[in-house]
Protein backbone atom coordinates (compact mmCIF):
# COMPACT_ATOMS: atom_id res chain seq x y z
CA UNK A 1 0.00 0.00 0.00
CA UNK A 2 1.08 3.60 -0.57
CA UNK A 3 1.54 6.20 2.10
CA UNK A 4 2.89 9.74 1.96
CA UNK A 5 6.16 9.91 3.89
CA UNK A 6 7.51 13.30 4.93
CA UNK A 7 10.97 13.22 6.44
CA UNK A 8 11.86 16.65 7.77
CA UNK A 9 15.28 15.46 8.94
CA UNK A 10 17.87 17.03 6.67
CA UNK A 11 16.61 18.05 3.26
CA UNK A 12 12.87 17.65 3.86
CA UNK A 13 11.95 14.67 1.71
CA UNK A 14 8.29 14.13 0.83
CA UNK A 15 7.05 11.38 -1.44
CA UNK A 16 4.75 8.43 -1.71
CA UNK A 17 6.32 5.16 -0.63
CA UNK A 18 5.16 1.56 -0.60
CA UNK A 19 4.82 -0.15 2.76
CA UNK A 20 3.58 -3.60 3.63
CA UNK A 21 0.13 -4.05 5.08
CA UNK A 22 0.20 -3.92 8.85
CA UNK A 23 3.38 -1.80 9.05
CA UNK A 24 3.47 0.09 12.32
CA UNK A 25 4.66 3.66 12.82
CA UNK A 26 7.81 2.38 14.55
CA UNK A 27 8.61 -0.05 11.73
CA UNK A 28 8.16 2.72 9.18
CA UNK A 29 10.42 5.00 11.22
CA UNK A 30 13.12 2.33 11.52
CA UNK A 31 13.00 1.56 7.83
CA UNK A 32 13.07 5.12 6.54
CA UNK A 33 15.00 7.03 9.20
CA UNK A 34 17.25 4.24 10.35
CA UNK A 35 19.21 6.16 12.92
CA UNK A 36 18.25 7.77 16.20
CA UNK A 37 15.41 7.15 18.56
CA UNK A 38 11.76 7.86 17.73
CA UNK A 39 11.71 9.87 20.97
CA UNK A 40 13.87 12.47 19.25
CA UNK A 41 11.26 13.07 16.58
CA UNK A 42 7.77 14.47 16.36
CA UNK A 43 5.89 11.78 14.50
CA UNK A 44 2.48 12.64 13.17
CA UNK A 45 0.10 10.48 11.19
CA UNK A 46 -2.50 12.50 9.36
CA UNK A 47 -1.27 15.49 11.41
CA UNK A 48 -2.01 13.85 14.74
CA UNK A 49 0.34 12.35 17.35
CA UNK A 50 0.01 8.57 17.40
CA UNK A 51 1.34 5.64 19.42
CA UNK A 52 4.35 3.89 17.90
CA UNK A 53 2.47 0.62 17.47
CA UNK A 54 -0.31 2.12 15.39
CA UNK A 55 -0.65 0.41 12.04
CA UNK A 56 -0.47 2.57 8.97
CA UNK A 57 -3.34 2.62 6.52
CA UNK A 58 -3.44 3.11 2.77
CA UNK A 59 -3.09 6.83 1.95
CA UNK A 60 -1.85 7.82 5.40
CA UNK A 61 0.37 10.86 5.67
CA UNK A 62 3.23 10.31 8.10
CA UNK A 63 5.54 13.19 8.94
CA UNK A 64 8.74 12.85 10.93
CA UNK A 65 10.33 16.03 12.30
CA UNK A 66 13.37 16.17 14.60
CA UNK A 67 12.64 17.67 18.00
CA UNK A 68 16.00 19.47 17.94
CA UNK A 69 17.03 21.45 14.88
CA UNK A 70 20.02 23.69 15.26
CA UNK A 71 19.82 27.21 13.92
CA UNK A 72 23.00 28.96 12.92
CA UNK A 73 24.29 32.35 11.86
CA UNK A 74 26.40 30.99 9.04
CA UNK A 75 24.44 29.27 6.37
CA UNK A 76 25.67 27.35 3.41
CA UNK B 1 -17.20 15.66 11.64
CA UNK B 2 -14.77 18.56 11.43
CA UNK B 3 -16.35 21.96 10.96
CA UNK B 4 -15.65 23.86 7.80
CA UNK B 5 -13.22 26.71 8.30
CA UNK B 6 -13.92 29.23 5.56
CA UNK B 7 -10.92 31.42 6.38
CA UNK B 8 -8.53 28.48 6.27
CA UNK B 9 -10.00 27.34 2.95
CA UNK B 10 -9.57 30.80 1.40
CA UNK B 11 -5.98 31.01 2.64
CA UNK B 12 -5.25 27.48 1.40
CA UNK B 13 -6.71 28.34 -2.01
CA UNK B 14 -4.54 31.46 -2.25
CA UNK B 15 -1.42 29.49 -1.29
CA UNK B 16 -2.27 26.69 -3.72
CA UNK B 17 -2.75 29.19 -6.56
CA UNK B 18 0.55 30.91 -5.81
CA UNK B 19 2.46 27.64 -5.72
CA UNK B 20 0.91 26.54 -9.01
CA UNK B 21 1.46 29.88 -10.62
CA UNK B 22 5.18 29.52 -11.23
CA UNK B 23 5.90 31.43 -14.43
CA UNK B 24 7.06 29.33 -17.37
CA UNK B 25 9.82 30.60 -19.60
CA UNK B 26 9.08 31.15 -23.28
CA UNK B 27 10.71 28.45 -25.37
CA UNK B 28 12.85 29.94 -28.13
CA UNK B 29 15.24 28.39 -30.61
CA UNK B 30 18.57 30.25 -30.91
CA UNK B 31 17.83 31.38 -34.47
CA UNK B 32 20.06 34.45 -34.29
CA UNK B 33 23.09 32.27 -33.53
CA UNK B 34 22.08 29.73 -36.19
CA UNK B 35 21.89 32.51 -38.80
CA UNK B 36 25.24 33.90 -37.73
CA UNK B 37 26.84 30.46 -38.19
CA UNK B 38 25.12 30.02 -41.55
CA UNK B 39 26.43 33.36 -42.82
CA UNK B 40 29.97 32.48 -41.76
CA UNK B 41 29.72 29.11 -43.47
CA UNK B 42 28.67 30.85 -46.70
CA UNK B 43 31.66 33.18 -46.47
CA UNK B 44 34.03 30.23 -45.90
CA UNK B 45 32.72 28.48 -49.01
CA UNK B 46 33.14 31.68 -51.02
CA UNK B 47 36.70 32.19 -49.74
CA UNK B 48 37.57 28.57 -50.60
CA UNK B 49 36.14 28.88 -54.11
CA UNK B 50 38.21 31.99 -54.78
CA UNK B 51 41.34 30.57 -53.24
CA UNK B 52 41.60 33.11 -50.41
CA UNK B 53 43.49 30.86 -48.01
CA UNK B 54 44.22 33.40 -45.27
CA UNK B 55 40.64 34.74 -45.20
CA UNK B 56 39.34 31.18 -45.17
CA UNK B 57 41.44 30.30 -42.11
CA UNK B 58 40.29 33.41 -40.19
CA UNK B 59 36.68 32.71 -41.08
CA UNK B 60 37.01 29.14 -39.83
CA UNK B 61 38.15 30.44 -36.40
CA UNK B 62 35.12 32.73 -36.27
CA UNK B 63 32.86 29.91 -37.43
CA UNK B 64 34.15 27.65 -34.66
CA UNK B 65 33.40 30.32 -32.05
CA UNK B 66 29.98 30.91 -33.54
CA UNK B 67 29.07 27.21 -33.47
CA UNK B 68 30.26 26.97 -29.86
CA UNK B 69 27.94 29.86 -28.93
CA UNK B 70 25.10 28.14 -30.76
CA UNK B 71 25.82 24.87 -28.97
CA UNK B 72 25.87 26.61 -25.57
CA UNK B 73 22.54 28.29 -26.28
CA UNK B 74 20.97 24.97 -27.23
CA UNK B 75 22.36 23.34 -24.04
CA UNK B 76 21.02 26.18 -21.89
CA UNK B 77 17.66 25.96 -23.55
CA UNK B 78 17.57 22.19 -23.04
CA UNK B 79 18.51 22.48 -19.35
CA UNK B 80 15.90 25.17 -18.71
CA UNK B 81 13.25 23.04 -20.33
CA UNK B 82 14.25 19.97 -18.29
CA UNK B 83 14.15 21.96 -15.02
CA UNK B 84 10.78 23.40 -15.94
CA UNK B 85 9.38 20.00 -16.74
CA UNK B 86 10.46 18.44 -13.45
CA UNK B 87 7.21 18.35 -11.53
CA UNK B 88 7.93 18.98 -7.84
CA UNK B 89 5.86 17.27 -5.20
CA UNK B 90 3.00 19.65 -4.57
CA UNK B 91 0.49 19.27 -1.80
CA UNK B 92 -3.13 19.17 -3.02
CA UNK B 93 -5.39 22.05 -2.04
CA UNK B 94 -7.33 19.87 0.39
CA UNK B 95 -4.13 18.91 2.13
CA UNK B 96 -3.03 22.55 2.49
CA UNK B 97 -6.43 23.25 4.01
CA UNK B 98 -6.07 20.34 6.45
CA UNK B 99 -2.59 21.59 7.33
CA UNK B 100 -3.96 25.00 8.22
CA UNK B 101 -6.78 23.49 10.25
CA UNK B 102 -4.36 21.26 12.15
CA UNK B 103 -2.19 24.19 13.25
CA UNK B 104 -4.50 24.79 16.20
CA UNK B 105 -3.52 21.33 17.51
CA UNK B 106 0.14 22.31 17.55
CA UNK B 107 0.09 25.98 18.53
CA UNK B 108 -1.54 27.97 21.31
CA UNK B 109 -2.84 30.62 18.98
CA UNK B 110 -3.31 30.63 15.21
CA UNK B 111 -4.45 33.63 13.24
CA UNK B 112 -5.18 33.78 9.51
CA UNK B 113 -5.45 37.22 7.96
CA UNK B 114 -6.66 37.43 4.38
CA UNK B 115 -6.05 41.18 4.44
CA UNK B 116 -2.36 40.85 5.40
CA UNK B 117 -2.03 37.52 3.55
CA UNK B 118 -0.49 36.15 6.72
CA UNK B 119 -0.74 33.08 8.91
CA UNK B 120 0.53 33.73 12.41
CA UNK B 121 1.22 31.01 14.95
CA UNK B 122 2.17 31.70 18.53
CA UNK B 123 4.62 29.42 20.26
CA UNK B 124 4.50 28.62 23.97
CA UNK B 125 7.11 30.18 26.25
CA UNK B 126 10.57 29.26 25.09
CA UNK B 127 13.33 28.71 27.60
CA UNK B 128 16.86 27.91 26.52
CA UNK B 129 19.63 27.03 28.99
CA UNK B 130 17.55 28.48 31.82
CA UNK B 131 16.93 31.80 30.07
CA UNK B 132 13.32 32.77 29.45
CA UNK B 133 12.95 34.13 25.94
CA UNK B 134 9.16 34.30 26.05
CA UNK B 135 6.65 33.49 23.34
CA UNK B 136 7.25 34.03 19.65
CA UNK B 137 4.94 34.74 16.76
CA UNK B 138 5.82 33.01 13.48
CA UNK B 139 4.21 35.06 10.73
CA UNK B 140 4.18 33.58 7.24
CA UNK B 141 3.43 36.03 4.46
CA UNK B 142 2.01 33.71 1.84
CA UNK B 143 2.08 36.38 -0.87
CA UNK B 144 5.87 35.92 -0.79
CA UNK B 145 5.82 32.14 -0.52
CA UNK B 146 7.92 31.71 -3.67
CA UNK B 147 10.60 34.05 -2.29
CA UNK B 148 13.42 33.41 0.15
CA UNK B 149 12.38 33.35 3.82
CA UNK B 150 8.85 34.73 3.44
CA UNK B 151 8.29 34.84 7.19
CA UNK B 152 9.23 36.78 10.30
CA UNK B 153 9.66 35.59 13.86
CA UNK B 154 8.71 38.20 16.41
CA UNK B 155 9.25 37.99 20.14
CA UNK B 156 5.98 38.64 21.94
CA UNK B 157 7.59 39.03 25.37
CA UNK B 158 11.01 40.21 24.25
CA UNK B 159 13.95 39.50 26.48
CA UNK B 160 16.73 40.52 24.10
CA UNK B 161 20.42 40.09 24.68
CA UNK B 162 21.89 42.98 26.64
CA UNK B 163 24.47 43.51 23.92
CA UNK B 164 21.93 43.61 21.07
CA UNK B 165 18.33 44.84 21.31
CA UNK B 166 17.47 43.24 17.96
CA UNK B 167 18.58 39.77 19.09
CA UNK B 168 15.52 38.31 20.79
CA UNK B 169 16.67 34.70 20.44
CA UNK B 170 20.14 33.26 20.01
CA UNK B 171 19.23 32.53 16.37
CA UNK B 172 17.01 35.53 15.58
CA UNK B 173 18.07 39.02 14.67
CA UNK B 174 15.70 41.74 13.45
CA UNK B 175 12.91 39.17 13.21
CA UNK B 176 14.91 36.96 10.86
CA UNK B 177 15.59 33.37 11.88
CA UNK B 178 18.90 31.83 10.95
CA UNK B 179 17.59 28.44 9.97
CA UNK B 180 20.87 26.50 10.11
CA UNK B 181 20.21 22.76 9.81
CA UNK B 182 16.53 23.43 9.09
CA UNK B 183 17.11 25.62 6.04
CA UNK B 184 16.60 23.02 3.32
CA UNK B 185 13.68 21.33 5.05
CA UNK B 186 11.93 24.69 5.55
CA UNK B 187 12.43 25.64 1.92
CA UNK B 188 11.08 22.27 0.78
CA UNK B 189 8.05 22.53 3.08
CA UNK B 190 7.21 25.99 1.74
CA UNK B 191 7.77 25.10 -1.91
CA UNK B 192 5.59 22.02 -1.54
CA UNK B 193 2.86 23.80 0.39
CA UNK B 194 3.32 21.73 3.55
CA UNK B 195 2.22 24.44 5.95
CA UNK B 196 2.10 22.41 9.15
CA UNK B 197 5.64 21.10 8.51
CA UNK B 198 6.89 24.63 7.93
CA UNK B 199 5.51 25.93 11.24
CA UNK B 200 6.68 22.83 13.12
CA UNK B 201 10.21 23.15 11.73
CA UNK B 202 10.47 26.80 12.76
CA UNK B 203 9.11 25.99 16.21
CA UNK B 204 11.63 23.20 16.69
CA UNK B 205 14.51 25.52 15.72
CA UNK B 206 13.25 28.08 18.23
CA UNK B 207 13.33 25.40 20.91
CA UNK B 208 16.91 24.39 20.15
CA UNK B 209 20.10 26.15 21.12
CA UNK B 210 23.19 25.79 18.95
CA UNK B 211 26.14 27.11 20.99
CA UNK B 212 28.40 26.81 17.95
CA UNK B 213 26.83 29.62 15.97
CA UNK B 214 24.51 31.99 17.84
CA UNK B 215 24.09 35.71 17.19
CA UNK B 216 24.66 36.15 20.90
CA UNK B 217 25.59 33.17 23.03
CA UNK B 218 23.31 32.44 25.97
CA UNK B 219 26.33 32.62 28.26
CA UNK B 220 26.57 36.30 27.40
CA UNK B 221 22.86 36.97 27.13
CA UNK B 222 22.90 39.35 30.05
CA UNK B 223 25.96 41.13 28.80
CA UNK B 224 29.66 40.77 29.08
CA UNK B 225 32.04 42.35 31.51
CA UNK B 226 34.88 44.48 30.23
CA UNK B 227 38.10 42.53 30.65
CA UNK B 228 39.96 45.61 31.85
CA UNK B 229 37.55 47.42 34.17
CA UNK B 230 34.81 44.78 34.71
CA UNK B 231 32.10 47.20 33.55
CA UNK B 232 28.90 45.44 32.31
CA UNK B 233 28.78 46.44 28.67
CA UNK B 234 25.54 47.21 26.86
CA UNK B 235 24.66 47.21 23.18
CA UNK B 236 27.34 48.80 21.00
CA UNK B 237 29.70 49.43 23.87
CA UNK B 238 31.83 46.34 23.38
CA UNK B 239 34.98 46.22 21.32
CA UNK B 240 37.30 43.36 20.53
CA UNK B 241 41.04 43.88 20.77
CA UNK B 242 42.49 42.77 17.45
CA UNK B 243 45.61 41.53 19.17
CA UNK B 244 44.51 39.58 22.23
CA UNK B 245 40.81 39.21 21.22
CA UNK B 246 39.62 40.31 24.66
CA UNK B 247 36.33 42.16 24.89
CA UNK B 248 36.61 45.60 26.37
CA UNK B 249 34.42 48.67 26.79
CA UNK B 250 34.83 51.94 24.89
CA UNK B 251 36.80 53.45 27.76
CA UNK B 252 39.25 50.57 27.79
CA UNK B 253 39.86 50.36 24.05
CA UNK B 254 41.46 52.68 21.57
CA UNK B 255 42.16 52.93 17.90
CA UNK B 256 45.79 52.98 16.77
CA UNK B 257 46.50 56.45 15.44
CA UNK B 258 48.53 55.02 12.58
CA UNK B 259 46.72 51.88 11.30
CA UNK B 260 43.36 52.34 13.11
CA UNK B 261 43.41 48.81 14.52
CA UNK B 262 41.29 48.46 17.68
CA UNK B 263 43.39 47.50 20.66
CA UNK B 264 42.71 47.22 24.37
CA UNK B 265 44.54 49.38 26.86
CA UNK B 266 46.72 46.42 27.82
CA UNK B 267 47.94 45.94 24.26
CA UNK B 268 48.16 49.61 23.24
CA UNK B 269 51.28 51.68 23.79
CA UNK B 270 51.62 55.43 24.18
CA UNK B 271 54.19 57.45 22.30
CA UNK B 272 56.41 59.27 24.81
CA UNK B 273 56.51 62.30 22.59
CA UNK B 274 53.09 62.93 21.01
CA UNK B 275 51.26 60.93 23.74
CA UNK B 276 48.92 59.29 21.18
CA UNK B 277 48.03 55.59 21.48
CA UNK B 278 49.31 53.03 19.00
CA UNK B 279 49.26 49.30 18.43
CA UNK B 280 52.60 47.54 19.03
CA UNK B 281 53.21 47.30 15.29
CA UNK B 282 53.18 51.06 14.84
CA UNK B 283 55.44 51.94 17.75
CA UNK B 284 59.15 51.24 18.24
CA UNK B 285 61.78 51.77 20.93
CA UNK B 286 64.31 54.56 20.59
CA UNK B 287 67.68 52.98 19.80
CA UNK B 288 69.31 55.07 22.54
CA UNK B 289 66.89 55.45 25.46
CA UNK B 290 64.67 52.45 24.52
CA UNK B 291 61.50 54.34 25.37
CA UNK B 292 58.49 53.82 23.05
CA UNK B 293 57.83 56.27 20.27
CA UNK B 294 55.59 56.25 17.23
CA UNK B 295 57.34 56.11 13.89
CA UNK B 296 56.50 59.75 13.21
CA UNK B 297 58.35 60.82 16.33
CA UNK B 298 61.49 58.78 15.60
CA UNK B 299 64.27 59.92 13.29
CA UNK B 300 66.82 57.30 12.31
CA UNK B 301 65.34 55.10 15.08
CA UNK B 302 66.18 57.77 17.63
CA UNK B 303 63.82 60.04 19.49
CA UNK B 304 64.01 63.80 19.33
CA UNK B 305 65.26 64.11 22.92
CA UNK B 306 68.13 61.69 22.34
CA UNK B 307 69.04 63.42 19.10
CA UNK B 308 69.19 66.74 20.93
CA UNK B 309 71.30 65.22 23.70
CA UNK B 310 73.71 63.76 21.17
CA UNK B 311 74.04 67.07 19.44
CA UNK B 312 74.72 68.80 22.75
CA UNK B 313 77.36 66.27 23.79
CA UNK B 314 79.06 66.57 20.41
CA UNK B 315 79.20 70.30 20.80
CA UNK B 316 80.66 69.93 24.28
CA UNK B 317 83.39 67.50 23.18
CA UNK B 318 84.30 69.60 20.15
CA UNK B 319 84.45 73.27 21.34
CA UNK B 320 84.15 75.81 18.64
CA UNK B 321 87.49 76.99 17.40
CA UNK B 322 88.39 79.76 14.99
CA UNK B 323 88.06 78.86 11.34
CA UNK B 324 91.77 79.44 10.67
CA UNK B 325 92.67 76.66 13.12
CA UNK B 326 90.41 74.08 11.51
CA UNK B 327 91.90 70.85 10.28
CA UNK B 328 93.54 71.47 6.93
CA UNK B 329 92.50 68.43 4.97
CA UNK B 330 95.36 68.54 2.53
CA UNK B 331 98.16 69.29 4.95
CA UNK B 332 100.64 66.58 3.88
CA UNK B 333 103.12 67.59 6.57
CA UNK B 334 100.93 66.25 9.33
CA UNK B 335 101.34 62.59 10.21
CA UNK B 336 97.96 62.19 11.94
CA UNK B 337 94.81 63.57 10.48
CA UNK B 338 91.82 64.54 12.47
CA UNK B 339 88.79 62.55 11.58
CA UNK B 340 86.31 64.99 12.94
CA UNK B 341 85.68 68.49 11.89
CA UNK B 342 86.64 70.81 14.69
CA UNK B 343 89.28 68.55 16.27
CA UNK B 344 92.79 69.78 16.52
CA UNK B 345 95.48 68.04 14.59
CA UNK B 346 98.31 66.70 16.72
CA UNK B 347 101.68 66.30 15.14
CA UNK B 348 103.37 62.93 15.33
Amino acid sequence: MKILLINNDGGGFADYVDVAEGTTVRQCFEKHIGHGSPANYLIRVNRQPVPSDQQLQEGDRISITPTKIEGAVLQS
Amino acid sequence: MATYNRLAWQAASAIYDLLNDTPTATIKLPQKFWQEAEQLLGKINKADQRGWGSAGRQLRVRYLQSVERLSNRISDSLNNLKTEMQQPFLTPLESIYKDLCSLTDEFDDVEISLFDKQIRCRTPDIELEGIQLGRFSIALNWAQINEIQPYQVEALDPNPAVSSDSTTHSHIQDGRLCEGDGKTAIQAALQQGRMSDFFLLVRQILGTYNPESPYVSLERWFGANCKDCDYLMASGDNHYCELCDSEVCSECSCSCQKCYETVCNQCSQTCEDCLDSFCPGCIAPCSTCEKSYCKECLKDETCQQCLEKQAESEEESCPEIPETENCPADDSNLAVHAVCVGEVVVSA
